[in-house]
Formats: structure tokens, C-alpha cells, sequence
């Protein structure tokens, strides 16, 4: 674990599968137009390039939040996304700088994402003020999507494929995904269905979502359950011209709350993303 | 087993909801093409045969063919971080006349050869040897109670397998006399069979004077063998193919003395009394394959499966299967008996232009529909195509298997294929690289496995191959 301060974080994130930690954001399951989506999941996004900031409040602990700012780029067929995080107060929180690339086809797309993490305060004398890897960690890994038939995609992603250094605050297995929209060529009215599933972590059960987004021109909802406990969230996103807004709420009948706020500067494309 | 048909029934109704794809066929090649590698690389519920060892990893080799006048050679190495690397190398080659293959590596189990010619009396060859003869009583026996037909046994068969090595000769085009001699697990054996107008009769036996006789007859659509020994012990076995166009139904039974044991294969000897029956039906859809078969080795020690697998086409360049088995009793002679066994699993592949990917996900459990879950395996594929032949491969696994128990995860390389062999928690990552260079074919392979649960992220040591492979015209 993280050096030991930041042990208590951990416990408190690995209770409960969250399936994201630096760069979580208010976005959609699978291949999201999101900078940050792109580094958590590594899977990149058709559209690419924009800025996105995003602020996590977890289980509605005032000290246990994670801010981050990514941004993304293409060329031609080639997608980048950067970003850096901060998660915790001074004492026992961490900073993070996540890297993703990828490359698009028609129809599909394959990743590869890193994260880098090293405590924020490192007490002079300590272990970890002497080695390297008592401070800081590392893990890859990477995801694919494809767009088997119009309106449905499948994604798979295996964000810790290899980690070295200090352990990764979340065990984060391979989860696979499949979401169907229902929508008309041309209409940005839609419905969007999604299940995915969370291979077991460690001794933990697996983690089974379902949800549904409804778009309504610039307005898109969404809310999803969970299994193991269960439990369920909501989220909103709004978009006017470049500019996206979203927020998104998750229960935990133990934990508590989970707040997701994202502010995301992407260039407008015509129809349904 | 009023379960068992529900779900069967469940199976057929979603297989058969869904709308017959108009260019099937075209889809069908082009997807495997691109997602048969990925189909092969999840694998079933497969087990390596009797006479391995359980919870050890198997290799075998693909009998794949070479065309005639072309030589294949290979050069590899291979290692695990932080051990001496091991070095390999091999050649094949195929000529109007001659062909065969030379394997050698420290620590490969593939290490060996075979060399066959043709003569004006007939065929002979020497090195490793995987004979059939008839229904396999004698030689060439399913390694598995419920399989009507070995795929590691006989001419044709899609994987090579290696019963013994030694020596054989094969007078006439279609085998009229057939002998052999080498040494099947650690006894030196000979034979000889004599084949006609599909009646088959051979004799096997060793220097210390044990022999066993084995009388067949091929016709139609019916296959018979009957097997002896000195002892007085026998076996018989009847199995009858019946294919009306893209359906077939297989019928197989076998009867006979539990104490019979076949000289060159012992521990694939089999049960002593088998009733099967495969139903396969490979329509323009996809295909659909049921499976029943019950058994018994001796008393006390029996068992049975049914299995039901329904694979769907679909127009764009993919597929989705389903199949769902339940298992009783016992399917090895020897060993523990695992009891009542439920499961089912899933694979779906899709690709689009230089882009594959492939999931997969299977339950077993101890309990009806897959509860009590004994061995659980989510896995995905990745291929994609890059400039100049180059290419990656990712496979990745994650699994928990129940103490005592081993699952197997298929990896595939370029010149075998490994059933590796897990068991706890973890995972497992495959990252391969092929590209063009020297004037062959480059192929790397970086194995990173993880194990989870008790030892939490501790990743063990990643394993490596790297081979050359170049393949020719002799002439």
C-alpha cells in the first residue's frame, strides 16, 4: 500500500470496487469522449482532442477528494490524452501524471494507458525518502472497443496489466462491457443502454453494473446499479457549443456518497457521441 | 437433469432469435481470419489428456501441413526473467518424396523428430509416432470418455500428437499392411496391420510376450473394433455417423472387460463401457453441437456429461457462442473424483479492418448453474494489424480456481500450442509482437502473470520467447 499513510485511503477505496481512482469523471461507461475517461480505461475516443478538469468527492469524505486535469489531441488515425492528478490532503494524499495512446479505426479502437503516483509529502529519513519505490508506483495497461453493429459497442479494459513501486490505491481487474443505443441517424434524442462487468478483485465478488442514459438534444442523463451491495447512482451532463458540464452521484449503503464533477472543453461534432 | 433442459432450451431460444444473416458464408471467412486466433486463444474447458501430468503445463503441436518442395526453419529462445535463457531450433521440410521435421531444445517437450519417405514398396518413417487403428482400442484411443474421435491420434488429426517413437511401414497407397515398432510409454512394442475392403485385423504385442489383437470393420456409415488380449480380456466398440447435408448425428458405444488395458496407451484405455451421441448441425446461422455421453471404468466409478454449445454468425465479421455442460462422477480412471459438475460460458468476437478482439467468460461450479463456483475465467483478446505484416497480440485472463483444482488457459505460439496450467487467484497478460525481419518472420512473446488474493499483487515472474522463423522453396 501507499507508504503506509495512506493505508486508511486505500482500505477505504478497495472496499468497494469504484472502477476508477486519478482520473475518474461524470462520463459514460466504454469509449466516453472524455480526456480523463481516455487515461482511466484506456480506451480512446473517436473525437479527440479537448480539456477536461474533474473533481471527486469519495464517500462524502471532506479530506479524501481527487482533482484532475487532462487533455487529448490527435492526429490522423493516433490518439494522445495527458493529465496530472492530486487525491487527499497534504499528509496523506498523492499526486498522479497518467499518459494514454492510442489509435482509432473505423468502428473500433485499442489503447495503451499509464499512471505514475508518488506521495505528496515524504518525510525526510523515512524509507520512502530512500527509495524510490516506497514513494512512488507505476501501472499499465490498456483497453480495445469495437462497434460490432451500428449502435452497439463492446469494450474490454485491463487498466492494471502490471504495476511496480508502491501498490496502486485500487485493484483495478479486467472489466468487459457492452452498451446498445437506440437512436435515429441524424437525431441527438437517444437511449443508451450499457451492463458491464468487473472481474473479482483479489477475494472480493465481481462487480456487475446496468444502466441507461437518455439523450435529449444537449441534456443527457443516466443512472446505473450495482451489484454486491447493492446499490445505484445518477448523473446529468449538459453541452453548450465547446463547452460540457456534468455531475454524477453514487451510493454506498455503508460508505456513503460518491460526487463526480467534470468540466470538459471539446470541440462540437454532429451527431450523437 | 430437468434443469439441464431448461437451460438447454434457453440456449436454443436465444440462438435461435436472433435473424439469419443473408452473407454469412463471406462474414464467416473473413472473421476467421481475423478472430480465429482469438477464439483459439480463450479455448473451452479443456484439459490436456490422461497420461500428462495434472497441474503441469501441456504443449502440443499443431499439424499444420507444409506445402510440397518447402522448408521451414525456426531459431528461439526462450526464459523466464531472472533464469538462463534456453535455446531452440528446428526444421521442417516436404518434399515429393521425403518429408519430416526435427525439433531440439534443452527442457522442450516437443524436442524430438520424424522422418518419412516414400518408397516403391511403400511408406516409412521414423521418429515420433501417434498411430490409429480402427476405433483406437488398441491404439489411438479419445483421451477423454465422452470424445468420439482423438484429435492428437492418426492421420489427419488437427494436432500432432506422441504416443511413442520408433519406426513404421505402410505397404500401399491406402495402408493395406501397416507395421510398426518403438517404444510406447516405457515398452518396447511391435505390430503389424493387415487392411482390406474396410476390414482391418492387427496384432500388437512386446518381448516379454503380452500381445493383444484388434479385428475392424469400416463401412458406411458404421465403425466396429474389436480388442483382445491373451488374457481372454476384451473390448468392442460400434460408432455410426449418420449426415443428412450440414447435420450429423454420431452414435457410439463401447463394451468390455473393465481389466483390459491397452498395451501402448494404458492410462487412455478408457472406460470399459461407453454410450455416446454427438449431434452437430452446421447450418448457414452458425452452428450448434449436443453432447451426451455416460460411462463407467469399473464399479463404483462412473460418470456422464451433456454438453450443448450454439455458436452464431453474425453479417459483420463476427460471432457469438454459448455452451453450457453438466458433468457427473468421474472422467479419469485414476484420481480423485470431482462429483457433480454445472457450467457455461460465453465468447463473442468481432473485428472491424486490421482490429480484432475477443472476450470470453466461463463458470463452473459445484452447485446447479454454475454456484459454488470451482473455477471462474474472464478473458479477452486484442489483435491488431499493423503496417508491413507487423502485428500485436494481447491476451488477457483473470481467474480463481478453488483449491485442488487446475484450469488451463490456452496460449498459442507460432509453432505450438501451450495449455498452461493455474490454479488460485490471479491473472495473466500475453503481449506478442510479430514482424518481418531477416528474411523471415520475428515473433516475441512477454508472459506477465499476477497473482491476487492472498498474495495481493505480486506479480511472479514474467516469461519470455523470442523465434525466427523462415519458411522456403527447396526447389
Amino acid at each position: 500500500m501507499r507508504g503506509g499513510r495512506a493505508l486508511p485511503l486505500a482500505l477505504i477505496l478497495g472496499a468497494s470496487a469504484a472502477g476508477a481512482q486519478d482520473f475518474d469523471s461524470a462520463a459514460l461507461p466504454g469509449p466516453a469522449d472524455s480526456p480523463c475517461a481516455f487515461i482511466e480505461r484506456g480506451l480512446p475516443p473517436l473525437p479527440a482532442t479537448g480539456v477536461e478538469a474533474s473533481f471527486t468527492r469519495w464517500w462524502g469524505l471532506p479530506g479524501l477528494e481527487t482533482r484532475a486535469i487532462a487533455g487529448m489531441a490527435s492526429l490522423r488515425s493516433l490518439r494522445v490524452a495527458a493529465g496530472w492528478s492530486q487525491t487527499g490532503e497534504p499528509d496523506i494524499g498523492w499526486n498522479a501524471a497518467g499518459l494514454a495512446l492510442g489509435v482509432t479505426r473505423a468502428g473500433g479502437g485499442a489503447g495503451l494507458r499509464l499512471v505514475a503516483r508518488r506521495d505528496r509529502l515524504v518525510e525526510p529519513g523515512t524509507e520512502a525518502a530512500m527509495r524510490l519505490e516506497a514513494r512512488a508506483g507505476l501501472e499499465a495497461g490498456g483497453g480495445a472497443w469495437l462497434e460490432p453493429a451500428r449502435g452497439v459497442r463492446v469494450w474490454a479494459f485491463v487498466p492494471q496489466a502490471w504495476a511496480g513501486g508502491t501498490a496502486p490505491p485500487l485493484d483495478r481487474p479486467l472489466e468487459i462491457g457492452v452498451s446498445c443505443s437506440v437512436d435515429r441517424a441524424g437525431e441527438r434524442d437517444g437511449l443508451l443502454l450499457w451492463l458491464t462487468r468487473g472481474s473479482p478483485s483479489g477475494d472480493s465478488p465481481a462487480d456487475h453494473v446496468a444502466g441507461a442514459a437518455l439523450r435529449s438534444g444537449p441534456i443527457t442523463t443516466w443512472g446505473h446499479v450495482r451489484d454486491r451491495p447493492l446499490r445505484g447512482g445518477i448523473g446529468l451532463a449538459a453541452r453548450a457549443r465547446w463547452l460540457t458540464v456534468g455531475a454524477a452521484v453514487e451510493s454506498h449503503p455503508d460508505l456513503g456518497e460518491t460526487v463526480r464533477l467534470s468540466l470538459e472543453i471539446l470541440p462540437p461534432r454532429p451527431g450523437p457521441s | 437433469m430437468r434443469l439441464t433442459a431448461r437451460a438447454a432450451i434457453l440456449l436454443l431460444a436465444v440462438a435461435f432469435s436472433l435473424p439469419a444473416p443473408a452473407r454469412v458464408r463471406a462474414a464467416e471467412a473473413d472473421s476467421t481470419s481475423a478472430g480465429g486466433g482469438a477464439s483459439a486463444a480463450v479455448g473451452a474447458f479443456v484439459e490436456p489428456p490422461p497420461e500428462e501430468t495434472e497441474g503441469a503445463d501441456y504443449d502440443v503441436e499443431p499439424a499444420d501441413s507444409l506445402s510440397e518442395g518447402s522448408i521451414e526453419l525456426g531459431v528461439g529462445a526462450s526464459g523466464a526473467v531472472g533464469s538462463k535463457p534456453r535455446q531452440s531450433r528446428r526444421v521442417r521440410f516436404s518434399d515429393r518424396k521425403l518429408g519430416g521435421s526435427v525439433r531440439e531444445g534443452q527442457g522442450d517437450p516437443l524436442a524430438g523428430g520424424n522422418v518419412e519417405t516414400e518408397t516403391r514398396a511403400g511408406r516409412i518413417g521414423v521418429g515420433r509416432l501417434a498411430p490409429r487403428w480402427g476405433r483406437g482400442l488398441l491404439l489411438g484411443s479419445v483421451p477423454e470418455p465422452w470424445a468420439v474421435a482423438p484429435s492428437d491420434r492418426g492421420t489427419g488429426a488437427p494436432v500432432r500428437g506422441r504416443s511413442g517413437q520408433g519406426a513404421w511401414y505402410r505397404a500401399g497407397r491406402v495402408g493395406a499392411l501397416e507395421t510398426l515398432c518403438g517404444r510406447f510409454q516405457k515398452r518396447d512394442l511391435a505390430g503389424a496391420r493387415a487392411c482390406g475392403g474396410g476390414l482391418g485385423l492387427g496384432v500388437l504385442g512386446d518381448r516379454w510376450g503380452h500381445a493383444q489383437a484388434s479385428l475392424s470393420l469400416a463401412r458406411g456409415r458404421a465403425e466396429h473394433e474389436l480388442a483382445l488380449d491373451r488374457g481372454g480380456r476384451w473390448r468392442a466398440e460400434v460408432a455410426i455417423r449418420h449426415a443428412p447435408g450440414p447435420l450429423a448425428l454420431t452414435t457410439w458405444a463401447r463394451g468390455g472387460h473393465p481389466g483390459f488395458r491397452s498395451l501402448a496407451e494404458p492410462l487412455r484405455s478408457g472406460p470399459s463401457r461407453v454410450l455416446g451421441m454427438e449431434l452437430s448441425d452446421d447450418a448457414s446461422w452458425g452452428r450448434i453441437r449436443a453432447l451426451a455421453a455416460l460411462w463407467r471404468f469399473q464399479a463404483g466409478r462412473s460418470g456422464a456429461r451433456a454438453a450443448l454449445e450454439v455458436e452464431r454468425r453474425f453479417l459483420q465479421h463476427g460471432s457469438l457462442a454459448m455452451g453450457f455442460e453438466e458433468r457427473h462422477g468421474a472422467h479419469r480412471e485414476s484420481g480423485r473424483v470431482p462429483g457433480f459438475r454445472q457450467g457455461g460460458w460465453g465468447e463473442w468476437h468481432g473485428s472491424v479492418a486490421g482490429m480484432a478482439l475477443a472476450l470470453r467468460h466461463e463458470v463452473l461450479g459445484a452447485r446447479r448453474l454454475g454456484r459454488a463456483a470451482v473455477r471462474t475465467v474472464t478473458a479477452m483478446r486484442l489483435e491488431i494489424e499493423g503496417p508491413a505484416g507487423t502485428g500485436i497480440g494481447i491476451t488477457h485472463s483473470t481467474y480463481r480456481v478453488r483449491s485442488g483444482e487446475t484450469l488451463y488457459l490456452t496460449e498459442t505460439a507460432s509453432d505450438r500450442v501451450v495449455l498452461r496450467a493455474v490454479s488460485g487467484t490471479g491473472r495473466r497478460t500475453r503481449v506478442e509482437a510479430r514482424a518481418p525481419g531477416a528474411g523471415g518472420n520475428i515473433h516475441a512473446a512477454l508472459d506477465v502473470p499476477v497473482a491476487t488474493g492472498a498474495r495481493t499483487g505480486a506479480t511472479l515472474r514474467p516469461q519470455w520467447t523470442l523465434e525466427w522463423t523462415r519458411r522456403a522453396r527447396s526447389r
